[in-house]
């Protein structure tokens, strides 16, 4: 499905890294450490992010509009230096999209028998 | 997610229905939704969203805009007021072949409405050549820029406006017509003395114009003061001489380090060659390139603590020689240089503020820091003066600086100081960079001084604009002083002669009529202080290096109204010193 609003490169191609990204930032808006944390939660230790390749993806996505920083101050009890990022309407169609071709990907390896366990999808 | 809301709801009421929402999708799919996830549904108009940054100048502005026409009307009321002494035996005239109030207020709201009219008339045909001004000054607040044109609603607040301000300046010297026709009839016009009424009116707008003239002088004088702060703030780095140039690699070709390395090392290397390129340098962002930023937590060697205490730095990538293109010192330790590749210890410069902050008087080069808990140590080899990053009148924060060499990135910028015009050899670079790669386009190519300049254009643009108002409203309230006072000596005549004719010194008289004009300006300017002290609160978001009630503001203020005041004055009382005697007394 084509994006409704142009977005600044037609089907951004994504890196694994990126995709982690989007999907921490698909549930909540966090701050950079959060973001880490979440990844390496999310993937059981799997995907380790790094702060310095955090932050190029955080620029490449904030570059592209696929997140923004948000605006207003979280809660008050949190630290108010902390730059908290948020996935921008974009961000999550380019994530669907990712989600959508990584699971026709993971259709085809079970329809060839690669993946032994099958879920519903 | 974008609505349309139907046209009768609230923001806040479509808000609570989607939280409603939100909270039943929550209860519905609580597989889909983690446990404790603070979900909450903000909801802004879209309307609010595009002019969040320009509102507060704009109201501003306007409200400068609404005193200027202020002062305009009680001038032209004054004018009004003066014309009607001239005029008192017409109208007296008038009421004696039988004309009633009414019409009398008719006939002058007549001719004022048409001088009004005639005014808005003007001031559209200027605002339609100075429309595009606007839209661009405008621009920089919102992007709904584009969109300001004159249409039916301008028209019609003009036509409003100009309506208004007839009958407010056509009704004052018609309230304060004397009632008197007999006396009217009987001293003519031009030797009565001022109606006490119509005088009070007169000095009354007179005093006003001076208190709003001062408003608007300390509004100009504060935002000009706040240009010059900030064009002196030492912004860290020495912005002239600086070209850049926005990247944004294709990751689908650029996919490892090591390509996106061996393509900067190749362009780095072509760009510094070039002739008119002192130094060159890849960064994941330079100063005031309004960028959004990335800050993380980091832990020091020795001094971990909770999560929640840790310190917080923002974080920039950058080559060797960014230090010397930028012209930020290096206080302690070294540059990154070719032994930072990405299999050596990693290491980090910092900024001065995050070496007295965590090492206080000591050195921290050879200290170690840590962005991952504590599992890989960095090591701290340099020390660099702090820089205003996200503006000049943004304090500088903390910065921790990382080579590129170990943490490539896709979307850098190139910045490269040059001999001479940056822009002059931006072409050339470019040449190199499809050299380099033939499909890899540049992105914004721009010399940091214009960065620089962008940064403060919208505080020089609102100390221009209301320089410009306050400078209007100080010569139409010196003006109206003026027109006042020599209107005052003319009436005076008479009195002015039998004065010199007793004995009085032309010094003196200039002395009288002087002290008269100025006991005006100084209750208006008393006035205007006590006003600006109650007003000036609401400035202060636009202020910067200077206090809303900064008294050489308000010294100087009253000291260029008091000139201006003085020098109205002082040519209907040099009349008033030349009056002759004799002439003066026969005319009665």
């Amino acid at each position: 499905m084509p994006p409704k609003t142009p977005v600044p490169e037609p089907n951004p191609p994504l890196t694994p890294a990126m995709f982690h990204v989007l999907l921490a930032l698909a549930g909540d808006d966090l701050h950079g450490y959060a973001i880490l944390k979440e990844v390496e939660l999310r993937t059981g230790g799997e995907v380790k992010l790094s702060t310095g390749t955090l932050y190029g993806i955080i620029k490449r996505l904030l570059n592209d509009g696929l997140v923004i920083e948000r605006r207003e101050r979280p809660a008050a009890h949190d630290d108010e230096r902390r730059r908290y990022y948020r996935l921008t309407p974009q961000g999550r169609e380019v994530a669907a999209a990712e989600a959508e071709r990584l699971e026709k990907v993971v259709a085809l390896a079970r329809s060839r028998h690669l993946l032994k366990r099958t879920q519903p999808a | 997610m974008f609505g349309r809301m139907k046209p009768s709801i609230k923001p806040a009421e479509a808000g609570a229905d989607l939280s409603a929402v939100a909270a039943s999708m929550i209860r519905e799919f609580p597989n889909d939704y983690p446990e404790g996830a603070d979900l909450k549904v903000d909801v802004t108009p879209l309307k609010t969203e595009l002019t969040r940054d320009a509102k507060p100048t704009m109201l501003f502005l306007l409200a400068a805009a609404g005193f200027v026409l202020l002062i305009a009307c009680a001038n032209v009321a004054n004018l009004n007021l003066a014309r009607m002494v001239r005029r008192e035996r017409e109208l007296g005239v008038r009421t004696a072949m039988g004309a009633n109030r009414v019409r009398l207020f008719r006939q002058l709201l007549t001719e004022s409405s048409l001088l009004a009219l005639l005014g808005g008339a003007l001031g559209l045909l200027l605002a339609t050549g100075g429309l595009q001004l606007l839209a661009a000054y405008v621009a920089r607040f919102t992007p709904r820029a584009r969109e300001v044109h004159i249409d039916l609603t301008v028209l019609l607040f003009t036509l409003g406006v100009a309506l208004f301000v007839s009958v407010l300046t056509g009704t004052a010297p018609a309230v304060a017509r004397r009632e008197n026709l007999i006396t009217t009839l009987k001293e003519g016009g031009s030797q009565s003395t001022l109606g006490t009424a119509r005088g009070k009116i007169r000095s009354a707008l007179i005093v006003a114009q001076v208190a709003v003239s001062f408003l608007l002088l300390i509004g100009a004088g504060l935002t000009v003061r706040s240009l010059i702060n900030l064009q002196h703030v030492d912004p860290g780095f020495r912005p002239e001489n600086v070209l850049t140039i926005q990247l944004s690699l294709d990751f689908s070709r650029y996919t490892t380090n090591e390509k996106t390395l061996s393509f900067f090392d190749s362009f780095l290397e072509k760009v510094q060659a070039l002739p008119g390129v002192t130094s060159v340098a890849a960064a994941g962002d330079f100063p005031l390139d309004k960028s959004p930023a990335f800050n993380n937590q980091y832990d020091i060697e020795g001094q971990q603590g909770t999560d929640t205490g840790k310190p917080i730095a923002e974080f920039n990538v950058i080559s060797p020689g960014y230090l010397q293109v930028l012209g930020i010192p290096l206080l302690s330790g070294r540059d990154f240089d070719r032994r930072d590749r990405p299999e050596s210890t990693k290491v980090a410069i910092i900024t001065q503020a995050v070496a007295q902050r965590h090492w206080h008087n000591q050195d921290p080069v050879g200290r170690r820091i840590s962005f991952d808990n504590g599992k890989t140590w960095t090591e701290i080899v340099g020390v660099i003066g702090d820089v205003h990053e996200h503006g000049l009148d943004l304090p500088t924060n903390d910065f921790i600086y990382v080579p590129f060499a170990q943490y490539p990135q896709n979307g850098p910028a190139l910045i490269a100081r040059t001999q001479g015009d940056p822009m002059a050899v931006a072409r050339t670079v470019v040449q190199r960079l499809y050299e380099v790669d033939p499909n890899q386009p540049a992105g914004r190519i721009q010399s940091l001084e214009q960065y620089r300049a962008d940064s403060i254009a919208a505080p020089r643009l609102t100390a221009n604009l209301l320089g410009l108002f306050a400078l209007l409203a100080l010569a139409i309230a010196a003006a109206g002083i003026g027109g006042v006072m020599a209107l005052a000596v003319s009436q005076r005549t008479h009195e002015i002669g039998v004065r010199m004719a007793i004995g009085a010194r032309p010094a003196e008289i200039v002395r009288m009529i002087l002290s008269q004009g100025m006991g005006l300006a100084l209750v208006g300017v008393i006035i205007g202080v006590a006003s600006a002290f109650a007003l000036t609160r609401a400035v202060k978001s636009f202020l910067f290096g200077v206090t809303p009630n900064d008294p050489a503001t308000f010294l100087a203020v009253a000291a260029v109204l008091a000139a201006a005041a003085l020098a109205a004055c002082y040519l209907p009382a040099r009349r008033a010193a030349q009056v002759d005697p004799l002439r003066a007394l026969r005319t009665d």
